[in-house]
């Protein structure tokens, strides 16, 4: 279970319930896909709420000219209201009518918008109006909301979005919130090399290694290639941060299948990062590597290591786990790589 | 532990919380009155947001107004 995906669950939870996050870690030890049917549920309650109450505005709403209606609702109705009347009246109609809204009044009813139906406005919505809302959202912070609109944005309006966020301290935490996971294949796809590269940058240096991370851990084959092969070449500052991080979080789970797919003459600057060589790094590393059964990539990592990163290994394996041992021996058979694991190679059973 | 699942039970409208019964006592009651009380929290501000609108229409008007949005006096749907 990627661990990503479940602190993402509790954070999105946590806002809809408007309590701490904190309070909520206990979700994150259960399965994200079961919490996420609980928080669909409160969803539906909570905006299920009220429907039927506004039938007469509904139809009152049709028979005025959208701007007339436009301008009186920013006058009149609070946004929590609009909001909720945007997710009654006809999708095509609503999107019409938040057309005519200022942009800061289209974004204050999108953050009370009800999240099944954001997927019908934006579909109606013109593409200048999205991006201008996208920036909006960004600029006040308000993540959650800007990954609503985009995940459900059509692809042909995705890299306009994309090129709208062009702080990836922005674009991240918008990609961490996407409900539809599936769609940030599509956004690594319009991201150009250099603006990838300068995400794991700002991530570094602004921590956002999980944020970072949620979106170059759900891409395809291809696109998990080429992010791998570009965190692969960042400077020592950057990939001692994404150990550091990796460690702390405990991110290893979802950290191990893209080093799987760093090309093996790059793996060396990977695997030379004195912070992976500390004993408690190295443990939670191994650890995780048994569990989702990447011993094959752990054993390219150490292989990778120069003589003076290996011994600093095992050094730091004062008293391994047998299971350990016995999975990184038959992973270096299988690999081939037992004549390059160096001292390593001693501590393992033969 | 039994009556605090049964109680979120109760509280998701008898969806089946598949997985939460690992959870202790004190945090399947902390989830299941967050719940409560954002749904409340929620009608409450619908209906405040509906005062606030009336509240726009001169006096007279907003009983008609009212009963023609189908509204109780009072407030919306609490």
């Amino acid at each position: 279970m990627s661990s990503l995906d479940a602190r993402a669950e509790r954070l999105k939870f946590a806002r809809l319930l408007q309590v701490d996050e904190e309070r909520l870690a206990f979700l994150e030890e259960l399965n994200h896909e079961d919490v996420h049917a609980v928080r669909e549920r409160v969803t539906e309650q909570l905006f299920d709420q009220g429907k039927g109450q506004f039938d007469n505005l509904v139809k009152a709403s049709r028979l005025v000219p959208n701007a007339i209606s436009a301008r009186i609702a920013q006058r009149v109705f609070p946004p929590l209201l609009c909001a909720q009347l945007a997710g009654l009246i006809e999708p095509s109609h609503a999107a019409g009518l938040v057309s005519h809204f200022r942009i800061e009044f289209l974004c204050d009813v999108a953050a009370h918008t009800d999240p099944r139906e954001i997927v019908h406005l934006v579909e109606h919505m013109p593409v200048d109006l999205l991006v201008a809302a996208a920036r909006e959202l960004t600029a006040r912070g308000d993540y959650l909301t800007a990954g609503r609109f985009v995940g459900v944005a059509p692809s042909r309006v995705l890299p306009d979005l994309v090129h709208a966020v062009p702080d990836p301290a922005d674009l991240l935490p918008i990609a961490f919130f996407l409900e539809a996971k599936y769609r940030l294949d599509e956004i690594v796809e319009v991201m150009p090399d250099d603006r990838l590269s300068g995400a794991m940058v700002v991530a570094a240096e602004q921590e956002l290694w999980p944020e970072a991370l949620s979106l170059m851990t759900h891409v395809g084959e291809d696109n998990t290639r080429r992010v791998a092969a570009l965190a692969s070449e960042q400077s020592e500052e950057v990939l001692a941060s994404l150990v550091r991080v990796t460690h702390r979080e405990q991110l290893w789970d979802d950290v191990w299948p893209l080093v799987a797919y760093m090309p093996d003459d790059r793996l060396t600057r990977v695997a030379d990062v004195p912070a992976l060589h500390e004993p408690a790094v190295l443990t939670g590393a191994l650890e995780s590597a048994g569990r989702i059964n990447e011993y094959d990539t752990a054993v390219r990592v150490l292989a990778a290591m120069g003589p003076a990163a290996q011994q600093a290994v095992s050094d730091a394996l004062p008293d391994p786990d047998p299971a350990h041992l016995k999975g990184l021996a038959e992973a270096a058979r299988r690999v081939g790589v037992r004549d390059r694991l160096g001292v390593i190679a001693d501590r393992l059973p033969a | 532990m039994g009556d605090a699942l049964e109680r979120l039970r109760a509280e998701l409208d008898g969806l089946e919380p598949h997985g939460f019964d690992a959870l202790v006592e004190e945090d399947l009651v902390f989830l299941t009155d967050a719940i409560h009380e954002a749904k409340r929290r929620h009608a409450a501000q619908l209906a405040g947001s509906i005062e606030e609108s009336l509240g726009h229409l001169p006096r007279l008007l907003r009983g008609p107004v009212r009963a023609i949005m189908g509204i109780p006096a009072g407030g919306g749907n609490r």
